[in-house]
């Protein structure tokens, strides 16, 4: 094992791999700081090429890619409240808020330097699972995937902020955007009323931009002045180098969020909205500082964004060991593996080994090269949290329609995104959560499916199986615990005084 | 927004009525859980909309948060800070500007209604030099052309007048 781990290091430190990796991350940096322009796009645009290259060249060039995206998301979700790609949503809601204090360099180095751990999280865990890969693999089954969904869903309630009623309004208009579209199971049309645009559902890009992008852009306008809400004073290194600092300084929850992304991303089918939503509820729970969530709480943007990262990891093993893809850039990595040669499934276990080592560790340095280059442009693009408001407002209104309207090149994304603006502004100004709506858009279709899939395998009593029961326990301890914790630390207080 | 609140819960809970009552005309499978989440959502935006007519139900039921109650109460306090009379009126502004970029995609298309968007906002809502109002859309213009017509090759929306 030892000698295959060190062929694929080889392998993967040519001139030749090294710069076609780098050219990946590049074009993946572009694809993911602009809303609409997702990681499948950027893997779909660099396809062809790898028609007749070797294999880790060939991967390294958009496993590459794929791992840019997933930094870069973060981009756009901090300086304009709008994530770069659907697996960025939490981070705006931290992100931002840190850039509105002047601290954008700060909030940029802290998802540069927590994506980097995370993913570095996520090549040790695709490395310990090698071994164990496919056992483990087939012993989970669409019971467990719909309980660590159902589990997302409970993070409504969370993210819900003052009034739970309301919470559950906006969590339950989520889930009934997300049923639009074809039924899963008879494909029947629901909600559609004639328009074959509704037919494949709502994407989340215009949902994202109108919730969370236009409403910013009018109260900048109505406010004045700049995104950041203090002026621009001296360099902004002091800042990145402070960014750097408290990444480490939150080793809990950075590995709090870097675990559960790697769980969500070996469980196939959830993708990484899910872990970035996971991480961050979960961090809003047990984080010592969540009453600083929502108002540009570190924990807020490390947990999500170690979470992306480390996610990747665990999607590789789904893919490689069963030829799963654990979500839609899998499904295209999954596509080149076949162009180049490689096939997944147990070869790739036994002879093709090399080739599993090398794909780890493109894996942990396109997380570090992302990083490095991350860090050296913060201070510029942290820069644009300072320009004036006439610069800003018609050009994030541009950015958000042209990205809407870039998620599947569909006009209609265009207005929808302005209706749902329209709401999201409503819900801004009239006490309305709306992290929770977007928890149900992504969770409600999952849910539905494997729910349907379990009821149909296993009948009424499938969570009763043991993993199922498990993960059930699990997930009960990881959520009660704290607030256990809390309601005994305030019980201690009040003996006290 | 004093009635902002209350004109929201009753769209949503309209919205809710009109996804149930479409929501039976489906069979049994694909009705399931649309009216699993539907049925509740109708009781939800309902309670909503009548305890909003009565300041201290309202008041006690916005009290029953988990976890983020705090949170709220600091948002709370610094948006009273910001108050401005006018605020309302300028916010919606935003959105009649948005829907003259709409327009202006619709009949010009991407490419060049974009960047006339953006040089009839800085000139008229803001009343910016000619040399900011005339390089921030020829900069928009290029970006576009380099990225998605030459790099990428993306169709984009080519408008009603040039379609």
């Amino acid at each position: 094992m030892i000698d295959a781990a060190l062929e694929g290091m080889a392998m993967l430190f040519t001139i030749k791999s090294m710069l076609f990796m780098f050219l990946g991350i590049s074009v993946g940096m572009v694809f993911g700081a602009i809303p609409g322009l997702s990681g499948q796009t950027a893997l779909a645009v660099l396809l062809p090429f790898v028609l007749g290259m070797e294999p880790v060249t060939a991967m390294a060039l958009l496993l590459g890619a794929h791992v840019a995206v997933e930094y870069a998301g973060s981009i756009s979700a901090i300086l304009i409240n709008t994530p770069g790609t659907g697996q960025a949503i939490a981070t705006c809601w931290d992100g931002y808020p840190m850039a509105q204090k002047g601290e954008a360099a700060r909030a940029l180095s802290i998802s540069a330097t927590s994506s980097a751990l995370g993913g570095l999280f996520g090549f040790v865990v695709l490395v310990a699972f090698i071994p164990i890969m496919k056992i483990t693999l087939m012993a989970l089954a669409s019971p467990e995937y719909f309980i660590t969904a159902f589990v997302g869903l409970a993070f409504i309630v969370v993210l819900g902020g003052g009034s739970l009623i309301k919470a559950l309004i906006s969590g339950g208009i989520g889930l009934m955007i997300a049923f639009i579209g074809l039924d899963p199971m008879t494909s029947v049309p629901r909600f559609t009323f004639g328009q074959l645009y509704l037919w494949d559902g709502i994407s989340l890009i215009p949902i994202v931009v109108g919730l969370f992008a236009f409403p910013e852009v009018a109260m900048l306008m109505a406010k004045g002045g700049s995104i950041s809400r203090i002026e621009l004073k001296g360099s902004q290194w002091g800042l990145i180098w402070q960014g750097i600092k408290d990444t480490f300084q939150h080793w809990g929850i950075l590995l709090q969020g870097s675990a559960v992304g790697a769980v969500i991303g070996v469980l196939p089918g959830l993708g990484g909205t899910v872990a970035n939503l996971a991480a961050y509820g979960l961090a809003a729970n047990t984080s010592k500082e969540k009453d600083q969530f929502g108002q540009g709480a570190v924990d807020g943007i490390i947990a999500p964004e170690s979470a992306n990262n480390s996610k990747e990891g665990g999607d590789l093993i789904p893919t490689i060991a069963l030829g799963i893809p654990g979500g839609a850039g899998m499904a295209i990595l999954l596509g080149a593996f076949v162009m180049v040669g490689l096939t997944p499934g147990p070869d790739m276990l036994t002879t093709g080994l090399k080739y599993t080592f090398a794909i780890a560790w493109i894996l942990a340095v396109a997380n570090l090269l992302t990083t490095a280059i991350g860090l050296l442009f913060c201070a510029p693009i942290a820069r644009l949290s300072f320009l004036p408001v006439y610069v800003l407002a018609p050009t994030i209104m541009a950015v958000c329609l042209v990205g809407a309207y870039l998620d599947g090149n569909e006009i209609e994304n265009v207005f929808l995104a302005v209706g749902l603006g329209f709401l999201g502004y409503m819900m801004r100004r009239t006490g309305y959560p709306r992290a929770p709506l977007i928890i149900g858009v992504v969770l409600g279709g999952i849910v539905e499916r494997y729910l349907h899939m379990s009821l149909k395998l296993y009948g009424g009593l499938f969570f009763l199986r043991p993993i199922s029961m498990f993960l059930i326990a699990i997930i009960v301890l990881t959520i009660a615990a704290p607030v256990i914790y809390r309601k005994r630390m305030k019980a201690a207080a009040g003996v006290t005084r | 927004m004093k009635w902002g609140g209350k004109i929201l819960n009753i769209a949503l809970f309209l919205f809710a009525l009109g996804y149930v009552w479409q929501g039976f005309s489906y069979s049994r499978t694909p009705r399931l859980f649309p009216l699993m989440v539907g049925i509740p959502m109708l009781f939800l935006t309902g309670f909503q909309t009548v305890i909003d007519f009565f300041p201290h139900l309202s008041k006690k039921y916005a009290e029953m948060g988990t976890l983020d109650a705090e949170m709220l109460a600091g948002r709370a306090k610094s948006e009273v800070k910001e108050e401005d009379p006018k605020r309302t009126q300028k916010e919606l502004e935003a959105f009649l500007w948005l829907g003259l970029a709409v327009a202006l995609i619709m009949i010009l298309g991407i490419f060049w209604g974009i960047p006339l968007f953006i040089f009839v906002f800085l000139k008229l809502r803001y009343a910016r030099g000619w040399v900011l109002s005339l390089s921030l859309p020829l900069g928009t213009l290029l970006v576009m052309y380099i990225l998605f017509i030459k790099v990428f090759q993306i169709p984009l929306y080519k408008g009603l007048l040039l379609e």
